[in-house]
């Protein structure tokens, strides 16, 4: 627990050093940048959360568990209150719920898995996990669908976008909506870096 | 209705193309709604597959907030014109994505969103208003509504086509029209014509009425059947007619003759009348001459033997006076029997003129009683009158005196000796008045009474002493006819024999009182001497010679003699004779002409004319009572009776 907040504190830091890079250059105060960060994630959970509906995961139907996990690697960026609104909802007839795992627990039974870790090696290691076990790979990290993640958020336009990795998604038996590809900005096919 | 009257290839011109015209605008009405309702259905169905389509494309935008790529999905509508607005609200209320199409930038959104809302409450529905169709689809993601898709389409395209459609439909119907005309001009003319020429037909024959022509026809239908019935029809028109030109014919011929006949017989019946009339004329005169001619002569017979027969200076013997009362009979019967073959001649003539009056028949009984007593107190027979004193009839009185005085001396002068006379009332009826005067006489056979009114027929009377005439009985049944009455005759041999006379009954009121004449009195004589004057003017010597010596020997008066009129005017002016006596017939200026002459004479025009003249009709008589003779006496003179009507002429101024 204590790591925990250590990396989130670290995270935090991270943050902090983007969020005063940000104030210098726009010369906003650090409250809106701390409320404007929020927001940011609130819709990035709820993106996550979209995915889910455009996606299909083979043999979901048949897992006995009734729950949807959408499994967060790393410092947790979400405010509690988006995550426990979007825990309310279903998708795929099932209940969502947010995990918070450590990368060396099993990937499944997460079905999203948003990494949020800074460190390149779990984060391959995650993306080859995923492949094997159908799971979704989605981070806000620059370039990672171009290093093999699947969904890769961005901010363009002080508006959320994001790029889908389609050779990611086959790699890990999905089957993506083609609406979600319309609304992908870009749509990479690269392997994965081995 | 006008279209009544028009022709009937009209008529069928108009049913057809009026038939093929309804039909067709039904037709044409028919495809128009399906097309209409058509087109909305697809509208429609197209709209909302689009919606689904657009809303199925859109969930990722929504969900992920993707503004530009819904936008974008929206503006894919632009392939389809008659989308002229589409928008995404989101199940928040918010507006997410919208498409304006063409002519749209105008819309105040936010009105027309809630407007929109408003329309379509429930989603998945659609709304028609007239040139728009609204189409709602619900944005639904996982069972989730995410947000709503309204598309607004216009309809002016389905009106423009509609419009196409329109004109195509009245094209059409132009065309159809068209041919319709064409073909009921081409199919009126086959229906018509024949009509039409049977109608001519019908017009030739009623202004020509030659009833030889013929309809013509080729045709076996109902108009043939026409063209046939009124050929038939002219058949029997011809047939007939020439059955009554030869029945006129025949008529005419018949006329023409019938005619000729008729005019022929005409002309002869006018000549036979005027024969006959011109011999009547010529009897008549005979007649009348014949009695002038007898009664002069006559004249001078009975006046100087009723003037020897008084001769007082020297009386004949008793032998003398019994020859000269012979005369005086037999001149008597002569006159008699001139008088009623004159009497005769009026009846049959038709000339005798009746004045009808009520007449007491009692009365005249009576009258006729005492004129025929000296008969029958000469032959001892007793008169009996049974009838009463109001009986009245209608009837002339000097005529039927006349026909009663011929009956009752034919009942004494054929009666037996000391037989009787009876005068009874045999009336049945109530308007008719009977009476008969039966006699005792010897009685007629059947052969008699059969012959009884015949003329001349004396029934073998003539070969007896009793005078008669044999006409007064054809006479007395003219003139009872002529008074609307009848005789009848009713015989039994050595009984006696009776006659009835019928007569219309008159009503007692106003019968005629009796008349006087002077004439019919001749007990009345008597022979006081005058003093005074009188001219005679006449031309016949033997006449002049007979009156002078009435007037001077047997009236003692003073006499003057004329020999024409000339001379007797000019005697009468100089001597103012008291009475001039004047015959009719004279040389050289007649009486009348005489008498007008005196009349206009001063001297003479106060002195009394008395005519005496042979012409005794009655006819002469009137005509000179009217011409102003104070009296007109008939040759030959009665002693009696013509110094009675002196005496009266000169009135009791000159009486001594």
């Amino acid at each position: 627990m204590i790591g925990h907040i250590f990396r989130l504190n670290k995270h935090w830091g991270n943050c902090l050093t983007t969020c005063l890079l940000l104030l210098a250059f726009s010369g906003s105060t650090l409250a809106d940048q701390e409320e404007e960060n929020k927001k940011e994630y609130s819709v990035k959970a709820a993106f996550i959360y979209n995915f889910s509906k455009f996606i299909d995961w083979p043999e979901l139907a048949s897992q006995k568990s009734n729950e949807f996990n959408i499994c967060i690697i790393g410092s947790n960026p979400f405010e509690k209150e988006t995550l426990s609104k979007l825990s309310t909802k279903k998708t795929k007839a099932k209940n969502v719920k947010f995990l918070n795992i450590s990368p060396y627990e099993k990937l499944p039974p997460c079905y999203i898995v948003f990494i949020n870790t800074p460190e390149n090696t779990v984060r391959q290691g995650i993306i080859r996990a995923s492949k094997k076990h159908n799971v979704l790979t989605v981070s806000d990290q620059e370039n990672f669908t171009s290093n093999g993640g699947a969904i890769e958020l961005f901010t363009s336009n002080r508006k959320v976008r994001f790029k889908i990795n389609l050779a990611a998604t086959k790699r890990a038996g999905l089957e993506v909506s083609s609406k979600l590809l319309n609304l992908a900005i870009k749509v990479e096919n690269r392997e994965a870096q081995q | 209705m006008i279209l009544r009257n028009l022709p009937i290839r009209q008529k069928l011109s108009f049913v057809t193309m009026l038939t093929s015209i309804s039909s067709l605008l039904l037709i044409s009405l028919a495809f128009i709604i399906i097309d209409i309702n058509d087109f909305h259905n697809n509208t429609e169905a197209k709209l909302q597959s689009i919606a689904k389509v657009t809303a199925f494309n859109s969930t990722a935008a929504i969900s992920f907030d993707d503004k530009e790529a819904s936008t974008e999905n929206l503006n894919s509508m632009n392939k389809i014109s008659n989308i002229y607005y589409a928008v995404i609200i989101k199940s928040d209320g918010s507006l997410f994505s919208q498409y304006h199409g063409e002519h749209s930038d105008a819309i105040n959104h936010s009105a027309y969103l809630s407007s929109l809302v408003d329309t379509l409450p429930d989603c998945n529905q659609s709304s028609l208003k007239i040139n728009q169709l609204t189409v709602c689809e619900t944005i639904t993601l996982n069972g989730e509504d995410i947000g709503r898709l309204y598309i607004v389409a216009r309809l002016s395209d389905l009106y423009i086509e509609l419009g196409y459609r329109l004109i195509t439909t009245l094209i059409i119907l132009l065309i159809t029209i068209l041919i319709a005309y064409l073909l009921s001009r081409r199919f009126g003319n086959i229906i018509s014509e024949p009509i039409i020429s049977l109608s001519n037909t019908i017009t030739e024959v009623t202004n020509n009425k030659d009833y030889s022509t013929r309809a013509k026809y080729n045709e076996n239908d109902e108009v043939g059947l026409l063209a046939k019935g009124f050929n038939d029809m002219l058949q029997q028109i011809q047939y007939r007619n020439k059955a009554l030109r030869l029945h006129q014919d025949k008529l005419e011929d018949e006329i023409t003759l019938r005619t000729g006949e008729l005019f022929s017989t005409v002309t002869q019946l006018k000549e036979a009348k005027a024969l006959a009339e011109k011999a009547n004329n010529a009897k008549s005169q005979f007649l009348s001459q014949m009695s002038h001619e007898l009664r002069t002569p006559m004249n001078a017979i009975l006046g100087y033997a009723q003037l020897l027969r008084l001769e007082t200076s020297a009386p004949l013997s008793a032998n003398q006076l019994d020859h000269v009362n012979e005369i005086i009979n037999a001149g008597d019967h002569l006159l008699e029997l001139i008088n009623k073959v004159l009497d005769l001649s009026h009846v049959e003539s038709g000339t005798l003129e009746v004045s009808i009056e009520n007449i007491n028949l009692q009365y005249c009984v009576e009258e006729c009683i005492t004129l025929i007593g000296p008969l029958a107190i000469e032959k001892n027979i007793a008169v009996i009158n049974n009838l009463d004193s109001d009986i009245y009839v209608l009837a002339d009185y000097t005529h039927i005196k006349q026909v009663i005085i011929n009956l009752l001396s034919n009942g004494i002068k054929y009666n037996k000796i000391g037989g009787t006379l009876t005068i009874d009332d045999c009336s049945q009826h109530k308007n008719k008045v009977c009476f008969s005067i039966r006699d005792t006489g010897h009685g007629l056979s059947d052969s008699q009474l059969s012959r009884l009114f015949k003329p001349f027929d004396r029934l073998g009377a003539e070969n007896t002493s009793v005078q008669g005439t044999g006409i007064g009985l054809l006479i007395c049944k003219q003139l009872i006819e002529i008074m609307k009455g009848k005789i009848s005759v009713s015989s039994v041999i050595d009984e006696g024999t009776t006659f009835a006379i019928t007569l219309d009954a008159a009503s007692t009121a106003d019968s005629l009182s009796l008349p006087n004449t002077m004439a019919d009195n001749p007990l009345a004589i008597s022979h006081p001497d005058h003093k005074g004057c009188v001219l005679y003017i006449e031309d016949n010597p033997a006449n002049l010679k007979l009156v002078k010596a009435i007037i001077t020997d047997h009236m003692h008066m003073e006499f003057l003699g004329a020999g024409d009129a000339h001379i007797g005017i000019q005697m009468a002016i100089e001597f103012k004779p008291d009475l001039i006596l004047m015959d009719i017939n004279l040389p050289g200026m007649d009486g009348f002409t005489a008498l007008k002459e005196l009349k206009r004479t001063t001297e003479t025009a106060s002195i009394p004319v008395i005519a005496l003249s042979a012409s005794a009709m009655p006819r002469d008589i009137s005509r000179g009572k009217t011409a102003g003779f104070k009296n007109y006496l008939t040759k030959p003179i009665k002693l009696e009776e013509l110094s009675l009507t002196i005496i009266a002429a000169l009135g009791p101024n000159t009486a001594n």
